[in-house]
Order: structure tokens, then sequence, then C-alpha cells
């Protein structure tokens, strides 16, 4: 570190997401040359300087001024265009006259010329006449106008303490991508309407009293290039201790394959999943208040943002109303439901298509409905389909959507989308019978077998990190004990193979297997980790496992052997690693004997 | 009956104007200047608003303006001859010249003074500074103020000069009017 790396520093950089290494090397620097640290210590002191709180009502303010120049500019407009009459009238009356007295006064051509004269009644001026011609709206003069015109409150404020970023990449490419995604989860979070940023590493950081606090912890992916992440956020009480459960994102980030070869939906930039691990923290954990829902529907019906930006703010619409209770009255702006039928028809990406219906389930704008009904009708784009028949289903007192809904059950070619469909007309007891059933029927394929039971377990997000796995108590119940010894065959089997798909089956196995205490699913997880092609997805499956119900002495006896005898140093570290972690209560399933 | 000028207002103006706000008060130091240039900048961009509906960066359209607006200011107020409150306090020694109990404190305050320093700089200067406190890099600052980068890098060098300098000008200042203070 020189000075010139300093100066790029400070002209190029922010300081705060500096990692470890080069704030010691800058420390190194500064401490002996004295130009460049007092130049820190200016920019230091400069970027920390205290911020003016925004006045109550200033966006109202603001509103108003903007409308009643725009109500000047129209006057003017009107006046412009006054003078132009009036200078035309003048010159009418003006020739009138010279007709009158130079023609006859019987001559009627004149009198059709004089008619825009007649425009302006008799002894009125141009301004009288600007009120007729148009009328602009009055300005909004008083506090109680203003409040009127816009019933948005200020953004609630609160505080967010940012610890440092926990960067433990196994490459020089992974550890510069999670630095990447902490970077933009710095951007996301600052940009949150009132949130206010606590660096946890600046001087009297730990005095301060923070509402939330974010962590973002990188680590290895499962190959060269590749990177986890977890991003969380839980609220902080008071006295600095943590209340209530964790919003979590874990991020799971495969290389970037190049850019001309990578397709949407297999390849996520770090700021992407950035973005995503936000908008699940703020549509979980951080207050949900009018200002916040009115900046994000403004966000959603700007046509100048790109499809994916409004999506986002479509998901965290839906989400953190959900959340609140307020879908129906978020979702009652047809302008919205609009923007969303636009996205659901107009996104190049199918996934990102069928995520839109996904994301509108609890919404019962009337307005869908024939969109639905299209979506679903269509057969070409399967992941579209089957999540328009599921969004359907909350229309099916609507004669129109049950007669699609009877038509799919009765004779699309897919019998999980044929399952769908019967699901919104007979109700969660025929779906949990079907899921299990389908599990277990050896005339079907693998793929038609387990389809239902993958369906059910983990709802397809656009990306696996934002997909929603099933609670335990859901697994529960649609599975019997012939149906979990039928997933422990199958499950395997499925998750072979390297495309996208298996990621979300390993999702699926993770849940399976560390929810359910069942000797098939035990059985399965032991011989794979010993026999398994992908020993990378079993050493996880492992790991929740003993994370969830880390008694079981086969499954620590088997770890042991791997820990010391495996040919893999990597999986020799992985199962040691498990070994050593502590072991969490709670969600132990015991299988439906 | 909606207003096209403020639909126009609360889809690309709003959501930005808290960070308007905070860039605009950092730039004059002054919460009614602030709330001023913020003001004229939203009736600005509501005038044209193809501009920014057609900018790809919208934040960095808004800032372009709002800077725009601030260098305006400034010309404005070197033609007029009235000075600035807090130029003329940072300028002129008072006149007693034996600072009471709270202008001592104040110029004790490094706060204080780091914000008078600050305001002795150039407009451009004090542009540069605030948008590299806001986070803003050289490709985004180029984009904003229009100026190449090697320029940028220039000025910003030259305003931390600057700045320093002022700085160490006021502690001087300070110290010289304490110790007149306590003399007498």
């Amino acid at each position: 570190m020189n000075c010139s790396d300093i100066a790029e520093t400070l002209d190029n950089r922010i300081v705060a997401q500096l990692n470890a290494a080069e704030r010691r090397d800058i420390q190194v620097h500064i401490a002996s040359c004295a130009g460049c640290a007092r130049d820190w210590e200016l920019h230091a002191a400069f970027g920390a300087l205290s911020d003016m709180c925004e006045p109550g009502g200033f966006t109202a303010e603001c509103r108003a001024m903007v409308a009643s120049a725009a109500n000047a500019n129209r006057s003017q407009r009107v006046r412009r265009r006054l003078v132009l009459i009036g200078g035309f009238a003048a010159f009418a009356a003006a020739a009138a006259m010279l007709a009158t007295t130079w023609r006859a006064p019987e001559s009627k051509p004149v009198a059709a010329e004089q008619e825009p004269v007649s425009l302006i009644p008799a002894g009125g001026d141009a301004i009288s006449v600007a009120a007729e011609v148009e009328k602009p709206e009055p300005a909004l003069t008083s506090a109680a106008q203003v409040e009127a015109a816009i019933p948005v409150p200020a953004p609630e404020k609160f505080t967010v303490l940012v610890q440092p970023l926990v960067n433990e990449g196994a490459d020089a490419i992974s550890r510069a991508s999670i630095n990447a995604m902490y970077a933009a989860v710095l951007r996301e979070l600052e940009a949150i309407p009132g949130a206010r940023l606590i660096d946890a590493n600046a001087m009297g950081a730990g005095d301060l009293t923070a509402n939330y606090q974010i962590t973002v912890r990188g680590g290895a992916g499962t190959g060269a290039g590749s990177f986890s992440a977890h991003v969380t956020g839980q609220k902080r009480g008071p006295d600095g201790r943590m209340q209530g459960a964790a919003a979590t994102s874990t991020i799971a980030a495969p290389p970037c394959p190049a850019p001309a070869t990578s397709k949407p939906g297999d390849c996520h930039s770090p700021a992407s999943l950035a973005s995503r691990a936000i908008e699940h923290i703020r549509a979980t954990l951080f207050p949900f208040d009018l200002a916040a829902q009115h900046l994000l529907q403004a966000k959603l019906l700007d046509t100048q943002r790109g499809l994916d930006e409004r999506l986002g703010a479509l998901s965290v619409l839906a989400g953190r109303s959900a959340t609140a209770g307020t879908t129906n009255e978020v979702f009652s702006d047809p302008a919205v439901v609009r923007s969303a039928i636009e996205l659901a028809t107009s996104h190049a990406d199918e996934s990102r298509r069928a995520h839109v219906w996904r994301t509108l389930r609890s919404v019962h704008h009337p307005a869908l409905l024939q969109p639905l009904i299209a979506a679903a009708m269509q057969g070409a784009e399967r992941e579209v389909q089957q999540e328009a028949v599921v969004t359907l289903a909350g229309f099916a007192e609507d004669p129109r959507a049950r007669d699609a809904l009877q038509t799919l059950a009765r004779a699309d070619s897919r019998p999980l989308v044929r399952a769908l469909a019967q699901r919104g007309l007979s109700g969660e007891a025929y779906w949990n019978q079907y899921v299990a059933a389908s599990l277990k029927d050896t005339t079907r394929t693998d793929a038609e077998r387990i389809e239902a039971f993958l369906y059910h377990a983990v709802g397809k997000g656009p990306s696996v990190e934002s997909a929603k796995t099933a609670s335990p108590q859901a697994l529960r119940d649609v599975l019997d004990d012939d149906a979990i010894k039928s997933l422990a065959l199958l499950l395997p089997r499925a998750s072979a193979g390297k495309r996208p798909e298996n990621n979300r089956i390993g999702l699926v196995l993770v849940n399976v297997a560390s929810a359910i205490d069942h000797p098939a699913i035990s059985e399965m997880l032991l011989e794979n980790l010993m026999t398994g092609t992908d020993g990378n997805l079993w050493m996880s499956v492992a790991a929740a496992v003993v994370s969830f119900r880390g008694n079981d002495p086969a499954l620590r006896a088997t770890l042991q052997k791997i820990a010391t005898e495996d040919p893999d140093p990597t999986q020799r570290e992985a199962a040691e690693r498990i070994l050593q972690q502590p072991e969490r209560s709670g969600r132990v399933l015991p299988g439906k004997d | 009956m909606p207003d096209p000028a403020t639909d126009q207002f609360d889809q690309l103006v709003a959501p930005h104007l808290r960070m308007l706000l905070r860039v605009a008060y950092r730039l004059v130091r002054n919460s009614s200047d602030a709330q001023d240039l913020v003001q004229e900048t939203c009736i600005a961009v509501c005038e044209n608003p193809a501009g920014i509906g057609a900018a790809e960066y919208p934040v960095r359209w808004l800032l372009n303006v709002l800077n725009r607006r601030f260098i305006d200011r400034g010309r404005r107020q070197k033609r007029s001859p009235l000075v600035r409150l807090e130029e003329a306090e940072a300028a002129a020694p008072l006149v007693c010249g034996l600072p009471g109990p709270e202008e001592s404190l104040l110029r004790l305050d490094a706060e204080g003074a780091l914000v008078r320093a600050y305001l002795k700089l150039e407009d451009d200067q004090r542009t540069l500074l605030v948008l590299r406190a806001e986070g803003h890099d050289l490709t985004e600052i180029e984009a904003i103020t229009g100026l190449p980068k090697e320029v940028l890098r220039a000025r910003l060098h030259r305003a931390r000069r600057s700045l320093a300098r002022h700085l160490d000008e006021l502690s001087g200042e300070s110290q010289t009017a304490l110790r007149g203070g306590r003399r007498s």
C-alpha cells in the first residue's frame, strides 16, 4: 500500500466496504505517512458530519410546489395563447372595421371570418376568457389541503447495526464475489426508506441503540468460483440482545458461466443475490409502513425501470402486505394489478412470469381472472401453467374459473396440472392423498412419482434461494410410512445430476432428512454419504441432520469414518466440521409408523 | 383529478427525495437552503420529465440537476452584494475579538470547524467531496458532473488540500482568539 493506493481508495472506494486485510494495509501505511493520515482523517470526518433530518411534511411541500409551478406554467401558456387569440381578435376586428368601411354593410363573408372573435364575450377581457379556455387546478395553498392531497406518512425510522463482513471464500474469485455481494447488501439497506445504518466498526457504535442487526457471512461454495452466504437480520432489544426469530437468506451461488452462454435464471450476479436477500429481510423483519408501500408501488408502476427491478418491487410488496394482512388493500389499485399482469405476460423469462402468478396467489382482483385463465389453459409453458392454475384456484367461486379448472382437471396432458386443478376444486385433503399415492405408484416413472411431492415440498421461486420450503408439519401431513420409504428410494435418484432442478431437489433432501426421523431416511443418508456421487450434496444433508437431530449414533460413526479415512481431504475436513458443530433443537419429526 | 406534474413527482422524484435532501444539506450545510435547493430541483425535473424518464440512472440524473442548481445559486450569490451569514461568520473575526463562552465552544467543536472550513471551498470542490462522501465512485461522478476522471482526481486532491489548509487556518485563528480571550 502506498500513497497512490490511498488516494485511489479515497477517490473511488467506499471505506465501509473494505475488507479486513485492506483496512490493515491502510492502517500500516497511514501510521507512517502524515499526509495520507490527514487525508484519511478528513475523509472520515467529512463523511461523518451530521445530516439533517427530513422535516415533517417535506414531501408534501415539494409536491405542492411542483403542482403550483405546473399551474403557473399552465397559466403562462394560456396567457401566451390568449395573447395570440387577442392579437388575432384585434386583427380580425380591425379587418372587420376596414371591411365595414370599405365594403358594403350587408356583406356576409366577413361575418364568417369574424367567428373566432365571437369566442370573447362582450365586455370580457383576456383573463376571463382564460378561465373558459382552460381552468387550471387551484394550487394547494393550505397545510390541510396538502395533507389531504398526499396521505403518505413519513417512513418509520429505524436503525440497523451492520456487522463487518465475514468472508471465508475458498478462492480469490469467490472472495471477490462475496465482497461485491456485501457492498450490494449495504447499498440495498441504505436505499430502504427510514433505515439508518450504523457501521459496527465505527467508533462509538457500541453505545448506539440499534433496532435491527444485519450479519453477512460468506463461505465456500460447491466448486471453484462459487460461494455460499448467509445474510441474517434480527431484531435487537434496547439492551442489545437479539429478539425473536432471525430472518436469514441463504445464498448458494454457482460460478457464473461466460455471459455469452449464460441463460436467464441460471446465473445471478452478487448484486441480484444481495437484492433478493434484503428483499426477504424487508418482507419478514423490517417495519412495513404506508410510505414504503407507496414507494414500492411507484417502483412497480415505473415503466422506465427494468422488468426485473419492477418484479422485485412486486415481490416485496406482496410479501410485506401479506405479512401485514393488507394484501387486498394494496392490490385494490387497478394500476398495480395492471402492472403485475404486464410483468406476468411480457417478461422474457418463463420462470419469472411463473413467479408473478405465484406472487399474486392471495390477490383476488377481478382484472386478474381472464389473464389467469389464459395462462392456465395454454400448455406450452409448463411452469407458467402450473402456477397460474394454483392462483386461479383462488377464484374457484367464479363460474368461469371453475369451468377452466374442471376442463384442466379432466383433460390436461400433464398429471401434475390435472392434480393441481382438482386441488383447486376439491381442496387440500385430495391433494395430500394424491402426493402420497403418486409417490407409491410404481407404474409411473420416477419423475412422475416425485413431481407432486417436490411441488409440495419446495414451491419454486425465481431462484433457489427464494424457494419456499414446506414446513415439517406440511411434510408430515402428506407422508405415511410407505410414502416415506418410496421417497427414500426416489430422492437420491432424482438428485443425481447437475441441472438447476437438482439444486431444488437438494433443498428438499435437506428438509426431509432433517425433519423426518425415520429408519428409511437414515439408511438413505448413510448409504449415500459413503457412496453417493455428489459428496458435497450429501455432506450438506448430513450437516443439516446433525444440526437438527445430532443424536443419531450411526450417522456420527459414519462421519467419524469419513473424517479419518476418506481419501478426499475436502470431505475429511467437511466431516470434521460437521462433527464439531453444536446441535440445535427443534424440528425433529418422527415418521408415521 | 390527477395532475401530470404531481404524478411525475410521485413516480420520478419522491422515491429519491430523502437522498436529495441529504446531498443538498451536505452541499450547503444549511437546512433552509437545502430545502430550497431540493424544491428547485423537483420543479426543474418535473418541468422536463422526459429527461429523467429516458435516463438509465435516474439518481445520477437527479444529482446532475441538483448540482447545476447548486452551482447556479453559487454564481447568483457571487453576483449579489449579500454575503451568506455562515460565510460572513467564517471569514470575518467577531467585532469584539473576544469570544464568549458559546462562541468558544463552537470554535472548539471539531465538527463546527470542519463545516466552516468546508464552506470556504469553491462550489465545484464541495460537490466532489459531497459526492464522494455519498459513496459515488469516479465513474458515477463523471456521469453526474460531466468532468473526465483525470480532472476529477486532480480536483478531488486539490479539494482535500484546500479543506486541510482552511481547517488549519481556522484552528490557528481559534487558538489565537482563545489565547487573546484568556489574556483579557
